[in-house]
């Protein structure tokens, strides 16, 4: 390959690249507003989903001033507004409301039932599920064998321990103060447990090294990049036609003359426009910023250039080249949990979407956020170029054949 | 007649074909997803320790359906897989922290981003391990109140025999018969979008038909509006009735394999919605003049479906500009035949031969 062929055709599709360059920035700009809104769709969707409580009914028959006090308390608990929405009615209001579907469940607490539970005398509650809605029904069945086994571990531990206290003669004094900051402490433990007992760790999102949102917001921001070859599909293509091929052909152009700019304006191109979003986006994200980060991250941009515009000279000439290209992006995006969330996809699935171009661009480019890169999605890129090099080679001397010159 | 058998011929070669075939690979996997939808989230849990009250409190989570996991990794890779929504890390020395009652930060929880109602499963774990050291918490009191006597052992073997024996709070539980909520699921608002999509896509790429070079070589040959009415509007008939065709079929096997029968309420709406989407395909070429710029039209209506069509989120209650966007969408005009299929029904079967007559006058430059 000579210097002089390379810097002419270098020159040649700086020329076509500029002529479609302004076009591709607008194209550019809208689609990233239409990816942006898609992550905050998405992204809205699983917290509404994580979020979105059971509508559940509460009949009140004791009715009594201490128990509207306990369940307004129990009501208004974090914890219990997250799981479920409950709505104080009465009986006949929970059976309309649940035949009409308006409630999965109802829970009934029968007359006297605080006094019961306070003396330890057997108490019966009532809980209706709604066969209509059988996933609710096994949650409000959870809720409510926690609400008992609450409820019943409290009553025990009282009883156990004031029981030994008054059979003891020794301790038999303090019975009444024991009550008392038994019953306290067990109050206190039971509505504080929660928050004291557990630390929460939020693990990386389904099938990625990321969590939910950086696999989004990074995903969305190579699917844009792959999807800016459409922009430039027809300077890209411009010069395939045979007669062209060959007489490009007839004055030393090789294929890799040929090819090599094409892929390296793309690259530019893709640089630039991750560059910029990536420094809008270092306002709201903590990047790792090491050079093997910027280097692999570079490699994923150039890897993926080379791959979508070899894709793109491959159909170029197809009656439907620009509906391929696009559908094979949004397949690339649909396996990848671009289009649909990753965890709505079954395994299998999300497997293929890992050995797809875009997938293995995300986990090179995954460092970026402080994620482990696996070594393994560069030898699967490489593989996945190498085939489609010797495909566009292929084709180039087809277009060649057609023009009467071979490549 | 003979136009049409030959513009059968063309179609048995030509994209369309296989794009129905795609259509019936996407309506059946999205179709599949409302199963999931019905599954209930499931938790899991891993033991660094062991002992008789941990060992009593892990049996009775296993029983309300956690599952044991031997390594913490194994754990953290059955939440990654999706298999399971949360999972608790106990610590090796629980059982001590739980017969002193000191069990503040004893437990790791594990959460997927995506769990549904993780709340829930840290109140079970919450609850068991107040259960297991409920009677120890009497000893810390009776240490101030009464040094010198030791009850610890009475208060165990009691708490345990009220436990195992005791009549404390009981909820019954009775099913009774409820209508499931007035919403759509997921599941068939996506196979609706993922439809409307591809019925969309059909008169798109037909209409990439009128740019072809041998096509374009036709009207040259025997005029614009002969070439219109021998090939390309045969094709778009035959194009519209395979894919009326093909819905016949896509939907009931949805229907069946995700096991339901909502889906074939959507057999009439999805008809108007095809007939629709024909007579756009049959304007698209009058307002474009090129096909790539057709075949540009396909990322952005996906991604604006996906934006504006509450499959997700529905947007228009936070910007209410948003619905005029909509009409834009071929999902508004599936949603829209589903509501009222006789208005859009006329709609449809007038739009076909008006949109049709647009296009001879364009074509014929008048």
């Amino acid at each position: 390959m000579k210097f002089r062929t390379l810097s002419g055709m270098l020159y040649r599709d700086g020329k076509l690249f500029l002529a479609s360059f302004w076009r591709a920035l607008l194209l550019c700009v809208l689609f990233a507003l239409l990816c942006g809104a898609l992550l905050y769709t998405t992204l809205a969707s699983v917290r509404e989903d994580t979020e979105t409580p059971i509508a559940v009914a509460l009949v009140d028959e004791d009715g009594s001033f201490v128990s509207q006090i306990a369940l307004t308390f129990i009501r208004n608990q974090k914890d219990v507004a997250s799981v479920a929405t409950v709505k104080i009615t009465d009986y006949d209001e929970a059976l309309i409301g649940i035949k009409n579907g308006d409630f999965s469940g109802a829970v009934i607490l029968p007359e006297n039932y605080l006094n019961a539970i306070m003396v330890g005398d057997f108490v019966h509650g009532k809980v209706l599920f709604s066969d209509g809605t059988l996933v609710d029904a096994s949650l409000i069945r959870r809720v409510a064998r926690t609400g008992e086994r609450l409820i019943r571990m409290g009553q025990y531990g009282v009883f156990a321990g004031a029981s030994a206290v008054s059979s003891n003669p020794e301790t038999r004094e303090i019975y009444d103060l024991y009550l008392l900051k038994i019953n306290d402490a067990l109050m206190y433990e039971a509505s504080t447990a929660n928050n004291r007992y557990i630390t929460e760790e939020i693990t990386a999102y389904s099938s990625s090294a990321l969590p939910l949102a950086e696999h989004m917001v990074l995903l969305m921001l190579l699917s844009l990049a792959s999807l800016s070859t459409l922009f430039f599909y027809r300077s890209a293509t411009a010069d395939l036609t045979p007669a062209l091929t060959s007489r490009l052909r007839a004055s030393g152009v090789g294929a890799t003359a040929f090819l090599l700019p094409k892929i390296l304006y793309s690259f530019l191109f893709r640089t630039l426009l991750c560059g910029s979003i990536l420094l809008v986006l270092s306002h709201f994200f903590a990047f790792t910023l090491s050079p093997l980060t910027i280097l692999l991250f570079l490699a994923a941009l150039l890897l993926s250039s080379a791959f979508d515009t070899l894709l793109a000279l491959c159909l170029a000439g197809n009656r439907f080249g620009i509906a391929l290209l696009s559908f094979f992006f949004l397949l690339q995006m649909f396996f990848a949990g671009g289009i649909l969330p990753l965890h709505y996809l079954i395994l299998p699935l999300r497997a293929i979407g890992r050995y797809l171009p875009l997938g293995l661009t995300l986990s090179l480019a995954s460092p970026l956020f402080g994620a482990k890169a696996l070594p393994l999605s560069l030898v699967w890129l490489t593989l996945w170029l190498i085939s489609l090099c010797f495909l566009a080679t292929r084709r180039l001397k087809n277009i060649c054949k057609e023009g009467g010159k071979e490549i | 007649m003979t136009f049409l058998l030959l513009a059968c011929k063309r179609l048995f070669r030509s994209l369309p074909l296989l794009l129905t075939l795609l259509l019936l690979v996407l309506t059946v996997t999205a179709s599949l997803y409302s199963d999931r939808a019905i599954a209930p989230p499931t938790a899991g849990y891993v033991a660094l320790g062991g002992g008789e009250e941990t060992d009593a409190m892990l049996k009775r989570l296993s029983e309300y359906g956690f599952s044991r996991y031997e390594t913490e990794d194994t754990l953290r890779e059955a939440i990654g897989k999706g298999e399971i929504d949360c999972g608790a890390i106990f610590p090796a020395d629980l059982e001590t922290r739980i017969t002193t009652a000191d069990l503040e930060n004893s437990v790791l929880f594990l959460c997927s981003p995506t769990a549904s109602l993780p709340v829930l499963f840290r109140l079970e774990i919450v609850t068991e391990l107040l259960s297991s050291a409920s009677p120890y918490f009497s000893l810390p009191i009776l240490e101030v109140l009464a040094p010198n006597a030791d009850l610890r052992e009475e208060i165990v073997e009691r708490y345990q025999y009220e436990l195992q024996n005791g009549s404390g709070f009981v909820f019954d539980v009775e099913t009774i018969s409820g209508n499931p909520p007035k919403e759509t699921g997921f599941g068939i608002s996506l196979a609706a979008t993922a439809l409307s999509v591809f019925l969309f896509l059909m008169p798109l790429l037909q209409s990439c038909r009128l740019f072809q070079s041998q096509y374009l070589a036709l009207e040259r040959r025997i005029g614009k509006k002969n070439a219109l009415v021998t090939v390309f509007l045969p094709e778009a008939l035959v194009s519209l009735l395979t894919t009326l065709l093909m819905l016949c079929l896509i939907l009931p096997i949805g229907a069946n394999l995700s096991g339901q029968t909502e889906i074939m309420g959507w057999l009439l709406p999805a008809f108007i919605s095809a007939i629709l989407l024909a007579a756009l395909g049959l304007v698209l070429p009058i307002l474009f003049r090129r096909a790539d710029a057709v075949q540009m039209l396909i990322v952005p209506i996906l991604l604006l479906t996906l934006v504006l069509c509450p499959l997700f989120i529905n947007i228009s209650l936070l910007f209410p500009t948003a619905d005029a966007l909509r009409l834009l969408l071929p999902t508004y005009w599936l949603f829209a035949a589903k509501e009222a299929p006789l208005l859009l029904g006329i709609i449809a079967l007038g739009a076909l031969p008006l949109s049709t007559c647009l296009l001879i006058l364009a074509k014929s430059g008048k």
